[in-house]
């Protein structure tokens, strides 16, 4: 078999002395699209953040491609892995948050080729064109020359996207990507989401977008209390929940 | 009115020199502070403890002791330092240090998420800086920087302890002589304050330029 | 991160003074006037903001007064020239002690306090005087009672005055101090001070130029001199050499006239 784009083993995090992730082991392979919910304080974010090293893990595994992200086991100790190793490592994966996090003092198309030129060393009219590109991908063509003060909420998340996608990444990973928006802007960032689904791309989204889960999601997980309580297809986690604090939770958000 | 014309006519040019001596030395101590800051800045929230704690000891120094006092202690201390030169060391180490936090301040004051996203993308911690942050904080930075400044250009007249003869002593000096007093120093806070005035004018140009940058 | 700093800034400036004293001194022999006589040059430091010692001339940057007359008289025995380097008050002894200048002579009393530190070659006594407004008339310290009396700061004057006002002559209706002698000036010619206790030489000046008299002295003539390195021994031995020459072939006497009119102290 393939090997997984992610793997993650026995991932515990503390936060001082609160433990928010108690015990996490999830494999992800290509193509797939997790989608993970779950309450607030239930430590979907975290487990999100520890996929590129945001948060550092406390205790246990996360493997991007089989090498081990940021950190090492190294006579049984955690060993920071040098700067640049980890941003590498970073190149790979695209994330996306969810107040968007564009830079204010550049244009959406600086936004997008930002990472590309400066990181991966790309020419400036090859940069530019890639970014050109990108926006139209997401529906954002004519912005490309506007500050994301300009533009709305569901534009920014789009920029946004088309930024993490300019590097080209092998998994993107989404932050509660349109908890931040007013509701008749939701639909069309959700829209470019799913095109990426359907396109093949890896992802792991959390949300609160259930119809998103159902419609291209391969997987869904509900975690609560820094633990996955029950993981299964989409259709079975929302149709026929087994464990009692699924069906509690989702008899609220359904 | 004659009176004073005479008067002014008489100590404008050693007045004027004096000007000089006061400018040279905030001019020079500010463009040498403003990257010590910059670098003591990063320091202090470099995750280098070392590092940390040489930024964090200098600022500390800086400014916990009174300007005058370093002033002496460069000029005291070190023999073979004169006046002009003593003063403009202590001059830029202590603007350094308020700059230091100044810039602190601003830097830290950018939301976290921007690192985050810049990190998340590739980019290494130098690049995020260069690229991300310290760009966002040049418009916070602008009014406080600016008060230093004017502040600074006020404190050079300390340097006439170390014996340089700058706008502040040379005004002294005639009125000691003259006993004139309103028709002296009415030009010495003409000069001071067309110089802070400058310094404010400049800044608020630079504000609106990087305004429309959005 | 606040704690650590801070003692780590203070061992940074203890590190540095200890560097800099070790650095600083020279070696054990006294070259001192070898060293001006080679150089040609004697360094004198002054502040000058007081007339008629040292202050400046009226094209704001010439050197003028009865101290820097006399340095340049006594530059003239040694066989060098006076080179002045104008020191604020503040800051002035501590340009003596880390050499940045061969001797002050700018009427800097001799006190207990300063022989510690440094040498004195006595040139001149300078009594206190009264300087009184219009309508009055201070001749003796018992006609300060009552009166608003301004003298300059930290001065030997100053401190008299405390002195009588918490003994002597209780009623003293008010003391100011000022930073300079010309405040003290100003706060008698805007009638908001009746007398101005201060030297001597500083009293006429200014009783000239603003129309008071000097209407009677406060405090016997107190010594005022040459201050030198301690181990500028050579340079102090011909310093004092050179002082006495003065006195006795009549040129402290001419300058004396020319700045106040009749020798000083008499």
């Amino acid at each position: 078999m393939e090997q997984p784009i992610i793997q993650i083993t026995g991932l515990h995090k503390y936060f001082g002395q609160l433990e928010v992730l108690k015990g996490i082991d999830l494999t992800i392979q290509k193509g797939e699209v997790v989608v993970v919910i779950g309450p607030s304080g239930s430590g979907k974010s975290t487990l999100l953040r520890c996929m590129n090293f945001l948060e550092v893990p406390t205790r246990g595994h996360v493997l991007f491609k089989g090498e081990e992200v940021g950190q090492r086991e190294a006579n049984g100790k955690m060993v920071r892995l040098p700067e640049a190793v980890l941003d590498k490592q970073r190149t790979h994966m695209g994330m996306v948050f969810q107040r968007f996090n564009l830079f204010p003092h550049m244009t959406a198309l600086q936004n997008v080729i930002e990472a590309p030129v400066q990181v991966k060393g790309m020419e400036q009219g090859k940069a530019e064109e890639l970014g050109r590109n990108l926006l139209k991908r997401v529906g954002l063509a004519e912005k490309a020359g506007q500050y994301p003060a300009f533009l709305s909420g569901g534009q920014q998340q789009r920029v946004a996207i088309a930024r993490a996608l300019a590097m080209e990444p092998d998994v993107m990973l989404f932050d509660e990507p349109t908890s931040a928006l007013d509701p008749e802007l939701v639909g069309e960032v959700l829209q470019v989401m799913k095109d990426l689904a359907r396109e093949g791309m890896t992802m792991v989204v959390v949300t609160h977008e259930m119809g998103f889960a159902r419609e291209v999601g391969h997987r869904v997980l509900f975690m609560d209390g820094g633990v996955v309580v029950e993981e299964g297809k989409p259709e079975a986690i929302f149709s026929n929940p087994q464990h009692p604090r699924t069906r509690e939770f989702l008899a609220k958000v359904l | 009115m004659s009176e004073f014309l005479a008067h002014s006519i008489t100590i404008m040019p050693a007045l004027l020199s004096a000007l000089l001596k006061t400018l040279q030395l905030a001019v020079i101590s500010a463009v040498l502070g403003i990257p010590l800051g910059l670098m003591a800045s990063l320091g202090r929230i470099s995750k280098s403890r070392i590092l940390g704690l040489i930024a964090s000891g200098y600022v500390t120094l800086f400014r916990g002791t009174p300007l005058m006092l370093q002033v002496l202690f460069f000029w005291g201390v070190f023999s073979q330092l004169e006046g002009f030169t003593a003063a403009l060391i202590a001059f830029t180490l202590n603007s350094g240090a308020y700059t230091a936090e100044i810039m602190r301040a601003a830097i830290q004051s950018i939301d976290k998420g921007q690192m985050e996203a810049a990190r998340s993308l590739g980019m290494s911690y130098g690049q995020a800086m260069r690229r991300v942050i310290l760009p966002q904080t040049y418009r916070r930075l602008l009014p406080p920087l600016v008060n230093e400044l004017a502040a600074l250009t006020k404190d050079t007249s300390l340097a006439m302890v170390v014996g340089v003869v700058e706008l502040m002593k040379q005004s002294q000096q005639f009125v000691a002589r003259t006993a004139n007093v309103a028709g002296t120093y009415v030009w010495a806070a003409l000069f001071y304050l067309v110089m802070v005035v400058a310094l404010t004018a400049l800044a608020n140009r630079l504000e609106k330029k990087l305004e429309a940058r959005g | 991160m606040k704690k650590s700093s801070a003692f780590l800034a203070v061992i940074l400036l203890l590190s540095m003074s200890l560097l800099a004293a070790c650095g600083g001194t020279k070696s054990g022999s006294d070259d001192s006037l070898d060293r001006v006589k080679k150089a040609g040059v004697l360094k004198v430091a002054i502040d000058a903001s007081y007339p008629p010692m040292e202050f400046i001339d009226a094209d704001g940057k010439t050197y003028i007064g009865f101290d820097v007359d006399y340095a340049n008289a006594l530059a003239e025995k040694l066989g060098v020239k006076a080179e002045f380097q104008n020191v604020a008050w503040d800051g002035i002894l501590t340009g003596l002690k880390s050499g940045k200048y061969d001797v002050i002579i700018s009427s800097m009393n001799i006190t207990e306090e300063r022989q510690k530190e440094v040498n004195f070659v006595e040139y001149v006594a300078m009594a206190q005087n009264f300087v009184s407004r219009e309508g009055f008339d201070v001749k003796t310290e018992a006609d300060l009672a009552g009166k608003v009396v301004a003298v300059q700061a930290e001065t030997t004057s100053h401190m008299w005055v405390d002195e009588l006002k918490a003994t002597k002559v209780k009623d003293i209706k008010e003391i100011k101090s000022f930073p300079g002698a010309t405040d003290a000036f100003l706060e008698l010619k805007n009638k908001r001070a009746d007398v101005v206790v201060i030297d001597e030489p500083v009293a006429r000046y200014y009783a000239k130029i603003d129309g008071h008299k000097v209407t009677g002295q406060a405090m016997a003539a107190e010594p005022v001199g040459i201050a030198i390195r301690k181990e500028d021994a050579s340079l102090m031995e011909a310093l004092k050499k050179a002082v006495a020459d003065t006195k006795s072939d009549g040129t402290f006497k001419s300058l004396s006239e020319k700045w106040f009119g009749s020798e000083l102290g008499k």
